[in-house]
């Protein structure tokens, strides 16, 4: 097959940016998307060019590494995937594809299609733990955990962080990313004592990196390679509101 | 955090949003009932109204709650409007696949209503509260100044009572997700109520002017 | 090359108290004194973050780095099948030393018994500590942990979390990370690629990196240094390791002194998605917890071009199950593989290449029903169905063995320390606890055993005898010129102006690497492996092509600069498998092997860790470590 590529193309987040375009021809559409991108990549780097610049890993949708728009939607047209298990087989041939860096105020374009997702990082320092220093834990089948109530936090702590809700999200909102940590850990009795605070704290520095509201389009949910759920951010308002009340109350 | 933190974090302001819009369709519902009056008769409504009235001072504090609601409800919307545009970056291809329309247009609906709100004041209220000009409330609801007898105002009227239906069915669903009500036992009921209110109450005002204002002519 | 005598600083004393006992020997700081050190940990995965964690914890500053932007990206993430403990849950008779003697058996009898037993023994405490973080592991109905068996074992011992154990260990870890940076205990360097060791007075001291931003070379000094690196499959470049996994840390610490050990022992995972075409860039691992439920098999009949459900079944060969009645399908990893590569290279292969056997789940799914199938492996199912289009619930899988995991590494002693002072090597980066063959659902073991609960007490130890003085040092002399010469590399390498692309010349060494020094060696193969690969290196330093400046995010130059060690390793590599007269675990040289083609081991002369020093002239140094085993019977490892 041939495909007609328009990628954004930056040389780092001092400069501006333009889209390009690259054709190219006889693609196996039994290669992932990334390889096809490793083949212009190639060819680019034989003509003397500089080669597209974008996060990739583990190559096994795991990592959250890699993660762009194609097209308009994150890691692409299929769901529940993300761009590295993307398979050419999924376009048609003579295809436009368009390619964007995720886009956010608290996302950077670092360089082409690669974007600063520090600010991910940063809501889980602020509070996305339990403070349990190493040595200090009990039996662990001292307390049995309701199977559906483990499952499901797992369901929640499934999330890779790769950013798709917020580049999906009219607002670059990161309530997805942020409720999936507060709700795992909210799901289990190990989660419970600091619930308060880590709802508070998260909420705080996720407010305080630049990313909208949520405004509860579920965009976010329908583009997530994880398929984290719309629950999460149900659960996390109300843990915030369950914090703010009885916060409130102590006070008086 | 302070109850002012709470207010202006970005969940607290969804509360606020929440709270107000589910308090504003309470109050629809009321004013739905005493409108439907109408239908019963003239001396059925204006006597409805004149008890109103007679509650006086008691209208006073509900009026001026409702509008502290609605300027509440329009400043945190636009607030976050205004926020969630800085929060987004330009793209060339960004797709709207899947967030629903009536989630993206929620802030022009909500403008269309605001602008709805004003006139339904300067008009209805006004005239009902200072200038009745000797004529029976049943008189100017139906007559043909502002009235549903006016083709144009009845027109705008039965758009922005839909647009209102379509804003709520939105600001339903996204005020079960505040609220923290999806993933609940109550979700269910919740979800079920809400179709009441975008869908069934916005129906039952649009048939007042599509009665008296159309059919009624016809037949 | 400077002398060593290898001495592994075993305590005496008896197996099962020795570490408990050793521990009371450690010297210990409190957190105030601790807060006068620094330590640099190079990697943020499992073994890097939760040794991060666990010294901060203690008081020491941390600083580490990583060239990924978030530690939770490391390869550590996509382990999927499950982490051993001896926590006996099931009641099934598993204990500490059966543990350990699962690994010892497993690794071959080429490993540290003492290393091995305080693994086997620190594992139950790894649970309860993940556990504690909020890591949802499986759990049944009763709200207990639950526990599977895992290939080569037969117990069930394994913790898992679905398909993602990996996943959700390492997220444990860098929340446990995470916490720390909030509380300013740990400072992390995003994108940064470590390029040098720095060493002062023979003791490790700093490191030079490279910003992965703007190119930028810095040099950082501390009291203590740490190796959390990974290992080093990619050297294959076809393997299941993550694009950027590399060796360019341990080289470049083997290049200033630390010997590397064992580096021909490298896994060949027996469940990964075939080969496909040219353009490939990496191999799919699907967990081995497969092989629990689907049956291996081939056509009995050679070039056989039937489709799968056309074969009847008295034409198939589940050979495992024929050779290994026993364990059939679990058998170990290099057991599997290697009899997988048996019977492709026999002509009785499957797929277009050939190059594939059958995975089935037919009978599992009549006897357990879809839904238990589903349940059980359902994400690895859609994963499978995801790359290869085709539906597994239907049609058996095709599965062929690929690189996957590195037992070899920097030799470290007991404490965990390479020969380097101060330069301490821990997770898969060392080479210590699997001997020649890594058991299922240990890699995560090992990384955290390290981490949490090796590290922390032998670096405190050994920091408590170094005075605090080494936070700031950047412009003495040795780091200074380390800076340059790391300069000069770079200069050297972006100036070279070829043709090829770095991954052609990577894919090049592969192939050979591959050949000669994968499933299976031979003298003649490895001798050949040898002569050919200082002409790859050549062809690398005369005819690479980097684009572009090495002052900006440069993807190209950084895979060179990983490529260029690599191909220094590769030959490292060939040189150990032919030291290596001998079969033992994924090491299997065609000429010693028994008639069944069993590995043939030899106790009498290759009872020993071949631990190697660099010679920038030629031929490495081979240094000796005798393994000694007190306490376990050497035994012919039989899954029959």
């Amino acid at each position: 097959m041939n495909i007609n590529l328009k990628i954004w193309r930056q040389k780092s987040n001092k400069t501006e940016g333009k889209l390009h375009k690259y054709r190219l021809e006889n693609v196996d559409p039994n290669i992932s998307f990334l390889e096809m991108l490793d083949i212009l990549n190639n060819k680019l780097i034989k003509e003397q060019q500089d080669p597209v610049a974008f996060d990739h890993d583990c190559r096994e949708g795991i990592c959250g590494s890699c993660g762009f728009m194609i097209n308009g939607r994150p890691h692409g047209p299929q769901k529940a995937t993300t761009v590295c298990q993307l398979h050419m087989r999924s376009f048609n041939d003579e295809d436009d594809i368009l390619l964007e860096p995720f886009r956010a105020k608290s996302f950077g374009v670092i360089k082409d299609l690669s974007v600063d997702r520090q600010s991910f990082d940063r809501i889980i320092s602020s509070a996305g733990f339990v403070s349990v220093n190493t040595g200090e834990a009990g039996e662990a089948n001292q307390i049995p955990i309701d199977k559906s109530n483990a499952d499901e936090a797992f369901l929640s702590a499934a999330c890779i962080g790769c950013g798709a809700c917020v580049a999906a999200c009219k607002n670059s909102s990161a309530m997805l990313f942020t409720s999936a940590k507060v709700s795992h850990l909210a799901l289990l009795p190990q989660g419970e004592k600091e619930k308060k605070e880590r709802v508070n704290k998260m909420v705080a520095t996720m407010d305080a990196e630049g990313f909208g509201a949520c405004t509860n389009t579920g965009a976010c949910s329908a583009e997530c390679p994880k398929e984290i759920g719309q629950t999460n951010i149900a659960r996390l308002n109300r843990e915030f509101i369950k914090a703010q009340a009885s916060n409130l109350f102590e006070k008086k | 955090m302070s109850i002012f933190q709470i207010l202006t974090s970005s969940i607290g302001r969804k509360i606020l949003m929440a709270i107000t819009g589910l308090l504003l369709s309470f109050f629809m519902a009321f004013h739905l009932l005493g409108n439907l009056f109408l239908f019963v008769g003239e001396a059925a409504f204006n006597g409805y109204v004149e008890k109103l009235h007679k509650l006086g001072f008691l209208i006073r504090i509900a009026e001026f709650f409702l509008l502290a609601f609605v300027l509440s409800h329009a400043y945190n919307g636009i607030l976050l409007w205004w926020e969630n545009r800085k929060a987004k970056e330009k793209t060339e291809s960004y797709s709207k696949e899947n967030t629903p329309s009536s989630a993206r247009y929620a802030a022009f609906t909500g403008s269309v209503i605001f602008i709805f709100l004003a006139t339904h004041w300067a008009t209805f209220w006004y005239k009902f509260n200072y200038d009745l000009q000797g004529m029976s409330y049943y008189e100017v609801v139906l007559g043909d100044e502002v009235g549903f007898a006016n083709p144009f105002f009845s027109v705008f009227y039965i758009i922005a009572i839909a647009l209102l239906g379509y804003h709520l069915k939105h600001g339903f669903s996204s005020a079960g997700q505040t609220l923290g009500i999806v993933g609940t036992e109550y979700e269910k009921i919740y979800n079920n109520l809400s179709v009441i209110f975008w869908f069934w109450i916005p129906l039952g005002f649009i048939s007042i002017p599509v009665w008296f204002g159309f059919l009624v002519r016809i037949i | 090359m400077k002398d060593f005598i290898l001495n592994a600083k075993s305590p005496n004393g008896d197996l099962h108290t020795k570490w408990e006992d050793y521990k009371k020997t450690l010297n210990h700081l409190s957190p105030e004194e601790a807060n006068k050190y620094k330590v640099i940990i190079i990697g943020t995965g499992l073994a890097g973050a939760s040794a991060a964690a666990t010294l901060a914890e203690k008081g020491f500053n941390i600083h580490a780095f990583s060239y990924h932007e978030s530690p939770r990206r490391a390869h550590s993430i996509a382990a999927q099948g499950g982490i051993n403990a001896a926590k006996n849950y099931k009641k099934d008779g598993d204990s500490v030393m059966r543990l350990f003697y699962d690994t010892i058996k497993g690794g071959d009898f080429r490993s540290r018994e003492d290393n091995v037993y305080r693994l086997a023994e620190l594992s139950a405490n790894i649970i309860d500590q993940c556990v504690a973080q909020g890591v949802p592991f499986a759990r049944e109905y009763g709200g207990l942990l639950d526990n599977r068996s895992f290939g080569g074992v037969q117990v069930s011992r394994t913790f898992y979390a679905r398909g993602q154990t990996g996943q959700q260990l390492l997220l444990g870890a860098y929340s446990a990370l995470s916490r720390q940076t909030n509380a300013k205990k740990v400072k992390f360097y995003p994108r940064h690629d470590m390029l040098d060791i720095v060493t002062v007075d023979g003791k490790a001291k700093g490191v030079i990196t490279r910003n992965l931003l703007d190119g930028k070379i810095e040099a950082h000094s501390a009291d203590v240094v740490i190796l959390a690196t990974g290992g080093y499959s990619n050297v294959y470049y076809l393997s299941t390791n993550a694009m950027a996994s590399n060796v360019t840390a341990n080289w470049r610490a083997h290049k200033k002194g630390a010997l590397f050990a064992n580096p021909s022992f490298t896994q060949i995972h027996p469940t990964c998605i075939p080969v496909k075409n040219d353009f490939q860039s990496k191999l799919t691992l699907m967990s081995e917890s497969l092989r629990n439920d689907g049956r291996v098999w081939v056509p009995k009949k050679k070039n056989d071009t039937r489709k799968a459900s056309d074969i009847p079944e008295e034409e198939r060969d589940y050979y495992l199950e024929r050779i290994y009645p026993a364990f059939g399908n679990l058998v170990p990893r290099d057991v599997a593989s290697r009899r997988a590569k048996e019977v492709c290279d026999n002509g009785q292969g499957v797929g277009n290449t050939g190059i594939a056997v059958y995975l089935d789940f037919k009978k599992a799914i009549q006897e357990k029903g879809k839904d238990y199938i589903k349940e059980k492996y359902g994400n690895l199912f859609d994963m499978y169905q995801n790359i290869t289009d085709e539906n597994p619930y239907k049609t058996p899988m095709k599965i062929y063995p690929a690189v996957h995991y590195t037992m070899g590494g920097l030799w470290v002693d007991y404490n965990l320390m390479t020969t380097i002072p101060g330069l301490f090597s821990i997770g898969e980066s060392n080479f210590s606890d699997h001997g020649a063959n890594r058991l299922g659902a240990s890699a995560l073991m090992q990384g955290l055993a390290d981490g949490y609960f090796i590290s922390p007490h032998t670096v405190m130890d050994y920091l408590a005898k170094e005075k605090p003085n080494f936070s700031n040092k950047t412009e003495q002399k040795e780091f200074l010129d380390a800076v340059k010469e790391t300069e000069k590399d770079i200069e050297q390498i972006m100036s070279i102006k070829g043709e090829l692309v770095v991954d052609e010349v990577h894919r090049e060494l592969g192939k050979i690497v591959w050949d000669k020094v994968g499933m299976a060696r031979n003298k003649e193969g490895l001798e050949n492996a040898i002569s050919s690969i200082p002409k790859i290196k050549e062809k690398f330093w005369k005819n690479v092509s980097i684009p572009g400046s090495d002052k900006d995010m440069n993807q190209e130059l950084e895979k060179a600069l990983r490529l260029k060690d690599f191909i220094e390793l590769a030959e490292l590599m060939a040189y150990d498998a032919l030291d290596r007269n001998e079969s033992c675990g994924g090491h299997f040289r065609e000429e010693y092997q028994t008639k069944e083609n069993e590995a043939e081991r030899n106790d009498t002369d290759f009872k020993y860790v071949a631990a190697w020093g660099y010679n920038k002239d030629g031929k490495p140094h081979l240094f000796k470590e005798d393994l000694k085993y007190n306490n376990v019977k050497l035994k012919t490892r039989s899954y029959k």
